[in-house]
C-alpha cells in the first residue's frame, strides 16, 4: 500500500515541522520578559491544576488562613455557640444567627443590646483569630478575638500593649471609652499584608472605600506575583516540557528561589518589616504596587528608630532598643538587614525558612532545625563538640543551641517574647550600656548584668566596657545595685512595658536551672507579684502563662468552666467584669470609624497603643 | 480421540498476536498485581503521589486492555484480511501501541516533574496513532470483506 507509506511520511515529516516551529515559538516566548505590574491574578485554585504539591504545602501554613470568609469550612475557630464574655461591663456574646451567620452581640449591665454584629471575615488563626464585621463598605474588625492556644474569647485589649481602660462613663453608643480600643478598620490597615494584591480603593473626596483583594490571606501570588499569564500559557504541554527540560526561568511568573537574596528578602519584608512610604495616597487609592522581584525601596522603607513622620522625629524610637535593634514583631526585616550574616550576598529569610516545607509554626526548613541553619556556613560548628566549645555552655544544653545568644528573644509580640531577627554576638556589656537586655540574664534569670559582663569577660574574653547607658536611651544609668540585681527581676518590677513582657516570658522558660525548688519558688513569687500589680492586661497574660508553667494548675475540683469563670487575682478581676444577663434593647450603631489615616503615614497601626 | 489441531505458520498474524498478547497480558497483569501490592502494605512511593498513582493505574490499565485487544485482533482481526501484508501491518500496529501506550503511562510516573508526567509520556502520542491506525486496518478490512 504505497499510499500508506507516503502518508505516513508525510505526516511524520509534518510532525517534525510542528515541532520545529513550536519549539521556536516556545523559545522566543521564554526570552520576552513580562510586566507583570497591573497583570491579572488567576487565585491558588488555578495554581493547583499543576502545583498539586506546592498547594499542599501551602494549605498546611498560616499564611494561607491569614484572612478567611468566615462561613469557610473550618475557617471558624472561636465557639459561636452563645459563649460569652464580660469585659468592662459589656457582655460579649458570640452566637449564630438564624441564616447560621457567626455573630457578636454586647449588651450592657442591664441587657440592653449595644451593638450586633454579623462576622464576615477572620484574620489569622495561629495565636489568635480576630474578627470582622461590615459596616456599609467598611470591614471593622471587632473588640473581642479567639484565642487559639487558650481556647477562649478575650479583648483586643489584652492583645495589644496598653494599660487597663479606667472605667470612665460609656460614650455615646454606650460603650465604656477603652472598650473599642483597638476596633479599627480592615480597609486601609489590615488588607496591606494579610492578602494577595491589596487595593484600599479609596476615594478620599468622598470617604469611601471599594476595597478589594485578588485573593483572600497570604496566598500564591501574594509571592509569586500575578499568575492569570502563567496559567494560559502553561496551558501549552509543549511550553511546560521545555521548561521541564531546561533550567530557563518563566518569564511569567515570580520564583522567589530564582530572585538574588536581597530581592527574595524584600518579598517577605514587605510584610514582615513595618514600613512607611510617602505615596501613601496612592497606597490607599490604588494598592501597594509591589510585585515579587521588585525593589522594595520604590515604594516604601522599613521603620527604623530614627525615622521620621510628617517631619517630626523619633515617633518610632520606642519600637527600637537604642542600638536599633526590633522591640517588636513584624520588624524581622529590619532585623535580617541588620544581621552581619548579610555579607554573604546568599543570606536570605530561605536561608532558614521555608515557605513550603517544615513545621507551619515558624517554618523552619528542616535542615534548618537545630543548629543547622547556621553550621551551612559555619560548617565547623557542625561538630558537637566544637559548638559546645565555643558556646562554652553543654553540648545538649540549650544554652550551646545558636540561637540563644545569637537571637535572643528580646522582641516582644503577639503576647509572648521573640527571637530577634538581627543575628548579633552576645556582649553584655555594650548591652547593658545600651539598656537593652541580654541573651545572659534572659535565660540565667536570677543573675545581673554584672554577673553577666563578668561571664562573658571569663568565657568568651569580651572586654567589659564601659556600662554607663547609651544616651540614646534617654532613661536614667543602672547604677552599680542595678547591675547586682537580677537582670530579669528588676525589668519584671520597674521595665517598660516590652521589658516586662519580656522579662516575665523568661521567667516561664526552662532557663539555667529550672528543677531547682529555690529557683522555682523566687520566680514564681515575682510573677505572682506581677500578676497582681500588673496594669498591663497582655503582659499579665505573659506572666499569667510563665506562672502556670513554673506550677501547673492542680486538676480542677469542679467543672474548668466553673473555676475559669471565677476571678482569682485583683488583676483578673480588673480583666473580668461579671455582669448579670437580662432584656435586649435597641440595637445600637456600629462603632464610629476610626480616623482616616495621614499621608506619610506608616503602613500598619502600632503594635504600641 | 482428539480433534487435529491446524499447524499455523509461526510468522503468521495471528501467531504472532497470540505470543504477543499473552505475553503483554502476563506482563501488565502481574504489574496490576504488583500495585495491588503496594496498595496492602502502603509503599509510600506509589501511594503518596497522586500523579505516580495515576500513571501506574494508567499503565497497567492500557496495557491490559491492549493486550486484550491484540488477542481480539489474532483471533478474529487478523481472519479479516484477504491480503496477509494488510494483516501483518494492521497486527504490527497494534503490538507497537500496546507496547509504546502502557510503557508511557508506566514509565512516565518516574521522577516525574510536578503537575506533569516524566518525559517517557512522549511515547503515548505515537502509540495511539499507531492503534488509531491499525484499528482502522481492520475497519476497512471488515468493511470490504
Amino acid at each position: 500500500m504505497p499510499w500508506l507509506r507516503a502518508s505516513a511520511l508525510a505526516a511524520t515529516a509534518g510532525l517534525l515541522v510542528a515541532a520545529a516551529l513550536a519549539a521556536r515559538s516556545i523559545a522566543r516566548d521564554l526570552q520576552t520578559p513580562r510586566a507583570l505590574h497591573g497583570a491579572p491574578h488567576a487565585t491558588s485554585s488555578a495554581c493547583r491544576r499543576c502545583h498539586a504539591d506546592h498547594d499542599a504545602s501551602w494549605r498546611r501554613t498560616f499564611h494561607r488562613t491569614m484572612t478567611q470568609d468566615a462561613r469557610a469550612p473550618g475557617a471558624l475557630l472561636g465557639d459561636f455557640d452563645g459563649t460569652s464574655l464580660t469585659y468592662l461591663g459589656v457582655e460579649a456574646t458570640m452566637d449564630r444567627g438564624p441564616d447560621g451567620a457567626p455573630r457578636m452581640t454586647l449588651r450592657d449591665a442591664s441587657g440592653a443590646l449595644l451593638r450586633r454584629a454579623t462576622i464576615e471575615r477572620t484574620v489569622g488563626s495561629r495565636r489568635y483569630q480576630q474578627y470582622l464585621a461590615r459596616d456599609a463598605d467598611v470591614l471593622f474588625r471587632l473588640p473581642i478575638a479567639w484565642s487559639v492556644e487558650e481556647a477562649r474569647f478575650f479583648s483586643l485589649n489584652g492583645a495589644f500593649l496598653g494599660a487597663d481602660p479606667a472605667e470612665p462613663p460609656p460614650d455615646a453608643t454606650g460603650i465604656p471609652a477603652g472598650y473599642d480600643r483597638h476596633v479599627t478598620r480592615w480597609n486601609d490597615n489590615c488588607i496591606f499584608c494579610h492578602n494577595v494584591s491589596p487595593n484600599p480603593g479609596l476615594d478620599a473626596a468622598r470617604g469611601t472605600f471599594a476595597s478589594e483583594v485578588a485573593e483572600l490571606g497570604v496566598a500564591c501570588e501574594a509571592c509569586h506575583g500575578p499568575g492569570e499569564a502563567h496559567a494560559a500559557a502553561n496551558a501549552s504541554p509543549l511550553r511546560r516540557y521545555a521548561l521541564h527540560a531546561s533550567d530557563v526561568a518563566d518569564p511569567t511568573i515570580v520564583n522567589p528561589a530564582r530572585l538574588d537574596a536581597s530581592r527574595s528578602a524584600e518579598l517577605c519584608g514587605r510584610c514582615h518589616g513595618q514600613r512607611i512610604t510617602p505615596r501613601l495616597e496612592d497606597f490607599l487609592a490604588h494598592g501597594d504596587p509591589f510585585v515579587p522581584g521588585d525593589v522594595l525601596a520604590r515604594y516604601s522603607e522599613p521603620l527604623a528608630a530614627d525615622t521620621a513622620l510628617h517631619g517630626e522625629a523619633g515617633v518610632f524610637a520606642e519600637r527600637f532598643w537604642s542600638d536599633g535593634t526590633a522591640r517588636l514583631t513584624a520588624y524581622e526585616f529590619q532585623g535580617y538587614r541588620a544581621s552581619p550574616c548579610r555579607a554573604d550576598a546568599r543570606f536570605t529569610c530561605e536561608t532558614c525558612h521555608a515557605m513550603h516545607d517544615g513545621d507551619p509554626r515558624g517554618q523552619l526548613r528542616p535542615d534548618a532545625a537545630g543548629d543547622g541553619a547556621c553550621t551551612q556556613c559555619h560548617a565547623a560548628l557542625a561538630i558537637p563538640a566544637r559548638a559546645a566549645a565555643h558556646a562554652r555552655h553543654p553540648a545538649a544544653s540549650a544554652g550551646a543551641r545558636c540561637v540563644a545568644c545569637h537571637m535572643p528573644r528580646v522582641v516582644y509580640g503577639l503576647v509572648d517574647a521573640h527571637r530577634s531577627h538581627r543575628i548579633e554576638s552576645p556582649d553584655p556589656s555594650a548591652q547593658a550600656r545600651d539598656r537593652r537586655p541580654d541573651a545572659c540574664t534572659l535565660c540565667h534569670v536570677d543573675e545581673g548584668r554584672a554577673w553577666a559582663v563578668s561571664a562573658a569577660a571569663r568565657l568568651f574574653g569580651t572586654t567589659a566596657r564601659d556600662a554607663a547607658p547609651n544616651a540614646a536611651a534617654g532613661s536614667a544609668p543602672d547604677t552599680r545595685l542595678d547591675a547586682e540585681l537580677p537582670e530579669a527581676a528588676r525589668l519584671l518590677a520597674g521595665g517598660d512595658p516590652i521589658e516586662r513582657a519580656l522579662a516575665a516570658a523568661a521567667h516561664g522558660r526552662p532557663g539555667d536551672s529550672p528543677t531547682r525548688g529555690d529557683a522555682r519558688a523566687r520566680r514564681l513569687a515575682r510573677l505572682l507579684r506581677a500578676l497582681d500589680e500588673e496594669r498591663f492586661p497582655a503582659v499579665r497574660r505573659v506572666v499569667a502563662r510563665s506562672a502556670a508553667r513554673l506550677a501547673p494548675p492542680q486538676p480542677p475540683a469542679r467543672s474548668a468552666a466553673t473555676t475559669r469563670s471565677r476571678p482569682r487575682t485583683r488583676a483578673a478581676q480588673r480583666s473580668r467584669g461579671c455582669a448579670p444577663r437580662s432584656r435586649p434593647g435597641a440595637v445600637r450603631s456600629p462603632p464610629t470609624r476610626p480616623p482616616r489615616p495621614r499621608a506619610g503615614g506608616p503602613m500598619h497601626p502600632a503594635v504600641t497603643s | 480421540m482428539s480433534t487435529p489441531i491446524a499447524v499455523e505458520s509461526p510468522t503468521s498474524p495471528r501467531a504472532a498476536a497470540r505470543r504477543f498478547g499473552w505475553a503483554s497480558l502476563l506482563v501488565w497483569s502481574t504489574a496490576g498485581v504488583l500495585l495491588e501490592a503496594a496498595h496492602g502494605w502502603k509503599l509510600a512511593a506509589v501511594l503518596d503521589d497522586e500523579l505516580t498513582r495515576l500513571l501506574l493505574r494508567l499503565g497497567h490499565a492500557h496495557g491490559a486492555a491492549l493486550a486484550l485487544v491484540v488477542l481480539a485482533f489474532g483471533e478474529a482481526g487478523a481472519l479479516l484480511f484477504a491480503d496477509p501484508l494488510g494483516a501483518r501491518r494492521a497486527g504490527g500496529l497494534l503490538r507497537v501501541a500496546a507496547t509504546l501506550v502502557p510503557l508511557g503511562f508506566a514509565l512516565s510516573a518516574i521522577a516525574h516533574p510536578e503537575g506533569d508526567p516524566g518525559f517517557a509520556i512522549v511515547l503515548v502520542p505515537p502509540g495511539a496513532l499507531c492503534l488509531l491506525a491499525g484499528l482502522a486496518l481492520v475497519t476497512r478490512a471488515a468493511h470490504r470483506r
